[in-house]
């Protein structure tokens, strides 16, 4: 007996999961702010819950570079971020990270276009832009390997391959448009 | 490589004694063990004990403490979640939502850097391991805490989405990391020794064993007097530092360079390589970690390999040939080969030792790893994983002859088929190749000469194929412990 309830309790929690298979978009409580401070850009959106659908807005960029703060915190699923420069060209393709800074390549400074793309994606995404005159730091090599691959090998990191799949259909869409 | 290394002079000896020097007491072994005959079926380990047969050997027969185990199970997870916490880390803050989130979400691989996921994960897996095998348990009723206390961390000591690719890596190298160095602190450990001798044998082993250290002062163990438990030695040890020259040289599509660095081997041969197979699992086991300077900072630990035995069964009447299984532990980082495992190997052992003339031991192993990381050329996130999951399926092969303390030689070969579940899709395979030779003079000191070969073949779908290849050439001076006498 005390083992069916074991069981019955397993069981009771496995489909509980199941409740949380809804996908949803971005809502108004999810509080989507974003914010211009002098040549720097931010995007805040919280608490969000299976988030899966893209999200889209343009900066203008003086410099070629620019320097991304990621201050994000997506504990389940995903969220990826794609920049385009003036030209459409993409200049970074990374996930959304908690506490790191990385950079982008080199592009055309002018309108930039942020790409965000969310898969069943949990918790916040939060990261700033900032220009960036010159090169990166040199003590950040690393990071820079991961941006500096040719273009038409880089691909968006982790997630399905779903994922990987839409983002390159959209940077092709985006190219031909 | 560490494959090779089972085949020493010094454990080529066959029936010929052999002395151990002074240093044999560092290593744990009471001066009546000094002398042992290696070849032979192992010496009695109470005989070697005789001096201290009049002591009480109170943890002979441990008696095992569970609550004792599941709270230092608890306190592994807590005290990284805690300092996490205080140092303000959102996914240390953990809550009821997010346990229950944890226990309904999917699981995600994650994205850590090869050093975290393939290192600091399953040596946070021996904490668990030891938790249980310093309270009473023995290896194969300490290995499922290995995986609980994982499992209990992805699912509650963290908010992160629990990675698969965590359990399987804390589990699996938790147990061969927690054996052998439960079994290595044991050597340090002489219950019988007092004043200067004994702080230094207990610090040693609490730095080799953390949890053991903590439980061996709260119980007064650390102190008190009392008879070694004869399990804690072994009939053969064998240790070994090589410091050298290393060159690596790196070939592939548009790329053609030349490393040239040091480099220093430390190995740890335990337990006879054949007569130890189907004794207690890990009464034989090999340990070998490299420490290199022409590696970028991050990788300066170029490889530890752990390979413990679990059991053997004799093939044919007599003689040393057996079919053994054994688990193994992977960890080499280079700038070709990324390579981290952890898993089974299963096959012949072959040896021979005639009474004159050289011995022989050769290997044909098959091999599994549940999960095994290859290094990417595509899968590179901001985070620092440049690696691909999938399953790791090979075999390897080992064959040495060796001249009782005058040289050994030895040819290795290895391969790995991995197809990749996790990064970028497509498959890895990889081909290490090697050949070592030593001569040994003045007994403990020696020159020796090492050439390998790594080999990678990465496709992908989609994606160009790369191919990798590293030459390495090792020069060294090598030195035994203990020292070899004819």
């Amino acid at each position: 007996m005390r083992r069916l309830r074991v069981l019955l309790l397993l069981a009771t929690a496995g489909t509980a999961g199941c409740a949380d298979s809804v996908i949803t978009v971005i809502q108004p409580e999810n509080d989507r702010t974003i914010t211009v401070s002098g040549d720097s850009i931010s995007y805040i959106v919280t608490d969000m819950e299976n988030v899966t659908q893209t999200d889209t807005f343009t900066w203008n960029n003086p410099a070629e570079r620019l320097t991304l703060l990621h201050q994000s915190f997506l504990p389940h699923g995903y969220g990826l971020l794609v920049i385009f420069d003036a030209v459409g060209t993409v200049v970074d393709s990374t996930l959304l990270e908690y506490q790191l800074t990385t950079y982008s390549r080199a592009g055309v400074p002018g309108t930039w276009t942020i790409l965000l793309i969310y898969s069943s994606a949990w918790g916040r995404a939060q990261f700033t832009l900032v220009p960036l005159v010159g090169e990166p730091p040199p003590a950040e090599a690393r990071v820079p390997s991961v941006v500096e691959m040719p273009a038409a090998d880089r691909r968006p990191t982790s997630g399905a391959g779903a994922l990987a799949a839409w983002a390159k259909e959209t940077d092709e869409k985006r190219r031909g448009r | 490589m560490a494959w090779l290394g089972v085949a020493s002079p010094l454990l080529a000896q066959g029936s010929q004694a052999f002395t151990l020097p002074d240093t044999a007491t560092v290593i744990g072994l009471s001066p009546q063990a000094k002398h042992l005959r290696f070849g032979e079926a192992s010496p009695t380990p109470v005989a070697a004990f005789e001096a201290g047969d009049t002591l009480p050997c109170p943890q002979c027969n441990p008696k095992k403490h569970f609550w004792v185990a599941v709270a230092e199970v608890m306190a592994v997870n807590i005290i990284p979640n805690l300092v996490s916490r205080s140092s303000g880390a959102e996914w240390a803050k953990f809550s009821l939502k997010t346990w229950g989130d944890n226990l309904t979400l999917p699981w995600q691989w994650d994205n850590n850097a090869f050093l975290n996921n393939q290192f600091s994960h399953p040596y946070h897996g021996a904490m668990y391991f030891n938790s249980a095998r310093t309270n009473g348990y023995n290896f194969w009723q300490s290995a499922p805490w290995a995986f609980a206390g994982s499992l209990t961390w992805e699912l509650f000591g963290e908010v992160w989405a629990p990675a698969p690719n965590d359990l399987a890596n804390t589990t699996l190298g938790g147990i061969t990391l927690g054996e052998m160095l439960y079994r290595v602190s044991s050597l340090t450990l002489k219950n019988e020794a007092t004043g200067f001798d004994r702080v230094v044998r207990e610090v040693t082993a609490g730095l080799l064993d953390p949890v053991r250290g903590f439980n061996r002062v709260v119980r007064g163990e650390a102190w008190k007097v009392s008879r070694t438990p004869p399990e804690w030695r072994q009939s053969t040890i064998f240790g070994a530092v090589d410091v050298g020259y290393r060159r690596l040289t790196v070939t592939g599509e548009g790329v053609d360079e030349n490393l040239d660095g040091v480099f220093v081997t430390a190995e740890v041969i335990y337990g006879d390589p054949l007569l130890d197979l189907s004794k207690k699992p890990f009464s034989f086991f090999h340990a070998e970690v490299t420490l290199a300077s022409n590696n970028e900072p991050a990788r300066r630990l170029t490889s530890l390999e752990v390979r413990g035995s679990l059991a053997a069964r004799k093939l044919g009447n007599g003689g040393l040939n057996q079919l053994a299984g054994f688990m193994t532990y992977d960890f080499i980082a280079n700038p070709v080969i990324e390579f981290g495992g952890q898993g089974f190997a299963f096959g012949p052992v072959i040896g021979h030792r005639p009474s004159n003339g050289p011995r022989i031991r050769a290997e044909f192993l098959g091999q599994f790893m549940p999960v095994a990381a290859v290094q990417s050329d595509y899968y590179l996130t901001a985070e620092g994983r440049d690696y691909d999951y999938g399953i790791g399926l090979g075999g390897l092969a080992n064959v040495s002859v060796a001249w009782a303390g005058l040289a050994q030689i030895g040819l290795y070969g290895r391969y790995v088929f991995e197809p990749i579940i996790s990064g970028f899709p497509g498959n890895h395979q990889l081909f290490f190749t090697g050949a070592t030779g030593r001569i040994y003079w003045k007994g403990r000191i020696g020159l020796g000469a090492d050439f390998n070969v790594l080999r990678r073949w990465s496709n992908y779908y989609g994606r160009a194929e790369v191919s990798r290849k590293n030459n390495e050439l090792r020069l060294y001076v090598t030195t035994s412990i203990p020292q070899w006498r004819d």
